[in-house]
């Protein structure tokens, strides 16, 4: 998949695990899971949400890599 | 269109014409033989055996539906307490385990309701005990989903929906988030081709069963209606959301 994400990183910052950050996000722990193993790729909404809950810009959080 | 294309469509084409011949004999010789009466010898096995074959796929498919949800409870059960590397292992497993019972348990419930259905006879000794076994068999049926639906909300409180209401599909789906939703849509696309490719195998088998073993053509007709009703709800569905 294109898109490399910094999720794990960030999260791990913030101190704490992927339910607790799935419970902010309105998203279930399997969702951040995916997310974190690069699985599957967010909509916009759910990426803007996750850099307002971690306090990052989007570009810090996930970026486009080509193939 | 080219040579290569030409000669695969001669070959599919060759192929068919072939396989049609053999199939045309088979059954001619099918339906000249003795075989029609095994077919009504086995109509009469299920009419007279009809108690033993609901409490066999009772035990073979919903007694086993319990013992696996209850295994899938136990592991939802563990998850809380587990490390973050293992997690996704287990609740992988866990959801996996869930699904098998709720299918084993839908399995059944067909099962059940062809058995009703197929060997009802409506002045029989057996006739009230029969009604009573079928009834006892879907309310257990129910019974497992609405705890399985229960369990599973339980564990995610995101999860909205009761699932002895209309509205149940609706709900637990606007509940689901954006990769459950995403998840859903490409197994519903996967099993609407896989029913549509079924729908076409039931229009000839009914076909060739009324020509060969004069079934009527009321088969035939449910059969269609199947595959009308799918492309009339793609189509609309597809009009409705571009």
């Amino acid at each position: 998949m294109p898109l490399n994400n910094h999720l794990k990183h960030h999260r791990s910052n913030l101190g704490i695990n992927q339910g607790e950050l799935g419970k902010l996000a309105g998203v279930s722990r399997q969702t951040i899971s995916s997310i974190e193993r690069g699985e599957y790729n967010p909509s916009i909404t759910l990426v803007l949400k996750l850099a307002k809950i971690l306090n990052v810009t989007v570009e810090t959080l996930f970026e486009y890599k080509e193939t | 269109m080219n040579k290569k294309i030409i000669f695969r469509m001669i070959l599919l084409l060759g192929i068919g014409a072939v396989v049609g011949f053999i199939l045309s004999k088979v059954l001619i010789g099918i339906s000249q033989s003795e075989s029609i009466s095994i077919l009504e010898d086995l109509g009469q096995f299920f009419i007279e055996n009809n108690m033993i074959l609901f409490f066999a796929s009772f035990c073979l498919l919903f007694l086993p539906a319990v013992i696996i949800y209850r295994k899938g409870k136990k592991l939802y059960s563990t998850l809380d307490n587990l490390e973050e590397e293992i997690i996704d292992e287990v609740e992988a497993k866990a959801s996996n385990t869930i699904d098998l019972a709720l299918t084993m348990n839908g399995v059944f419930m067909v099962i059940n309701f062809f058995i009703f259905g197929a060997t009802f006879q409506a002045k029989s000794d057996t006739t009230l005990l029969f009604l009573l076994t079928f009834l006892v068999f879907t309310l257990l049926t129910t019974g497992l989903e609405v705890f399985a639906v229960s369990m599973i909300k339980k564990f995610d409180p995101r999860i909205k929906g009761d699932p002895t209401k209309f509205s149940f599909q609706k709900d637990f789906f606007n509940s689901c988030d954006e990769a459950e939703q995403l998840r859903i849509y490409k197994a519903g696309y996967h099993a609407f081709q896989t029913s549509r490719t079924a729908s076409l195998f039931f229009i000839i088998l009914t076909l060739l069963f009324h020509i060969l073993f004069k079934t009527g053509a009321f088969p035939i007709f449910i059969a269609c209606s199947v595959l009308l009703i799918q492309i009339i709800s793609y189509g609309y569905n597809a009009i409705k959301l571009s």
